[in-house]
């Protein structure tokens, strides 16, 4: 499954990356993950196994302790035996302009209009000329299904439009692969399928997609590839037909069990 | 009670114009210290929070320092023992806002600082995977934040200082308290003239918290 694009360059690269918040106490241990472009993988795994920290490592939120994550061929952290991080790369922390996030709790800028959430890092990162930002973001809101709520501040929005913002903020800025970290989980369930259904036009739009969440239909659906993690390790990886349907280890069927019987 | 009130010793030239002499000291002392007070705080909160931690301690200490002593106090020494140990001469004027700027500066930082430190991580984090800058983060998405939530404080120290401009009567700045305390030694009228005196901070301190009341109602977020 780690099929490479003709160009040969992957679009998120983890090599044996090892974290911990408060040492001696090991968050991943020696992930590597390699994900191509366009695939949509779903990362699973039980409470505390490590998702949200893999994805915030790859976003740049958390330094690793040792190993290396790149993103499109551009290192962004490498972190030697040693614990040095390596500089020398001309890639370092560009490659984190590729990555998008969105999180469980939206994390909208409340005293902005969904507009400015959206236009605010095109116009102040990029530069971009405040009325082409403004352009872009009403046809970002319009094809998250938001036409005509640009004036809205966040505490005006429902959850689930709140999180399609979200995603349209994090899709202003073009990035090439998109995190997700249970951008669902935070909603009555009768807005879920709302943020779903953007999640797979994205997805069907080919963009790489690493994204952690409980729906398992989605996974089954929309999923390349499905990434089952364990205290801090990849323990299986595989399509969602392989992982859902048998399982290797007894961990991944012992949780799939109880995500089903849930 | 039989005091026969006079309140025509109020409404002579005599009084009126020291008052509005008085006034303009206290009106430009105040937003002197204001400004000074609020550029004190923003810095010392800063310094707090994001600089080189022996600088936090040296904030800590001004901070603490002039929260738990007597702005009278605090004036006074700035005023007589300050020139004496730096060498520098200054006027009361100058002593005063010096030490009224310290005071505001002070309750400001820990306003400020408080504000800022309400904004939680998760909006640092959204802003800093959307690529701003440290700098463009605190620009763009914790002061807006954090400036909606310390206002009505930030309105409580402008007007204590307003207020407190009176303390500089004792070093003789010629502001209203000392001006209708002049008054009175002439006059012999304490209860009318200080009623005026009253009245007169009541007038210039209101508006104060009429337009801030309309400032937060205008921020208001909706659906917050
Ligand atoms: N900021 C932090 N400081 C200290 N420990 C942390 C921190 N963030 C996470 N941890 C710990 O790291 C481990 C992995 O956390 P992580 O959030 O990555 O798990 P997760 O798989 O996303 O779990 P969940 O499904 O509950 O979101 C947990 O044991 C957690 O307690
Ligand atoms: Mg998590």
């Amino acid at each position: 499954m780690t099929a490479v694009s003709e160009t040969g360059v992957l679009a998120v690269q983890a090599t044996q990356v090892c974290k911990s918040y408060r040492r001696g106490v090991p968050v991943l241990t020696d992930v590597s993950l390699d994900v191509a472009p366009d695939q949509v993988l779903v990362l699973i795994g039980a409470s505390g196994s490590g998702k949200s920290t893999m994805l915030r490592c790859i976003a740049g939120l958390e330094t690793i302790d040792s190993g290396r994550i790149s993103v499109l061929g551009q290192v962004v952290q490498d972190v030697g035996a040693s614990g040095h991080t390596s500089r020398s790369s001309g890639g370092f922390r560009k490659g984190y302009r590729e990555v998008g996030m969105v999180f469980q709790q939206f994390n909208l800028f409340p005293h902005m209009t969904a507009l400015e959430n959206i236009t605010l890092s095109p116009r102040v990162t990029r530069a971009i000329p405040t009325l082409d930002a403004r352009k872009s973001a009403i046809e970002l809101l319009a094809s998250v299904g938001l036409a005509g709520h640009e004036t809205k501040y966040p505490g005006e929005l429902s959850g689930g439009q709140q999180q399609r913002v979200a995603i349209a903020r994090a899709l202003a800025l073009k990035p090439k692969v998109m995190l997700f970290d249970e951008v669902t989980s935070a909603l009555d369930p009768e807005l879920v399928g709302e943020v779903l259904i953007v999640m797979r036009r994205l997805a069907e739009g080919g963009m790489t997609m690493i994204v952690v969440t409980h729906e398992m239909a989605f996974a089954r659906e929309v999923a390349d590839r499905v990434v089952y993690m364990d205290a801090g390790r990849i323990v299986e990886d595989g399509t969602p037909e392989e992982l859902f349907t048998r399982p290797t280890h007894q961990r991944t069927q012992a949780f799939l069990r109880r995500i089903e019987s849930r | 009670m039989n005091y026969k009130w006079d309140w025509g010793i109020v409404f002579t030239s005599d009084t009126f114009n020291p008052l509005l002499i008085g006034l303009e000291f206290t009106l430009g002392v105040s937003v002197i210290c204001l400004v000074l007070g609020n550029i004190l705080g923003l810095a010392a909160a800063m310094g707090r929070l994001y600089a080189w931690k022996p600088l936090g301690i040296l904030v800590y200490v001004y901070v603490d320092f002039f929260r738990t002593t007597p702005a009278l106090v605090q004036l006074i020494w700035i005023f007589y023992v300050l020139p004496i140990v730096t060498g520098i001469d200054f006027g009361p004027v100058e002593a005063g806002i010096i030490a009224l700027s310290l005071n505001a500066g002070a309750f400001l930082a820990e306003i400020y600082r408080g504000g800022l430190q309400s904004i939680g991580a998760a909006q640092r984090e959204a802003s800093h995977v959307l690529g701003l800058s440290r700098i463009q983060t605190l620009r763009y998405v914790v002061f807006p934040q954090a400036f909606r939530r310390v206002l009505p404080a930030i309105t409580n120290v402008l007007i204590s200082l307003l207020k407190d401009t009176s303390l500089l009567s004792v070093i003789a700045v010629s502001e209203i308290t000392y001006q209708i305390t002049n008054r009175v030694a002439a006059t012999y009228r304490p209860l009318e003239l200080y009623t005026a005196l009253a009245v007169v901070y009541f007038v210039i301190t209101y508006p104060i918290s009429l337009g801030a009341g309309a400032l937060e109602r205008r921020l208001r977020l909706p659906g917050m």
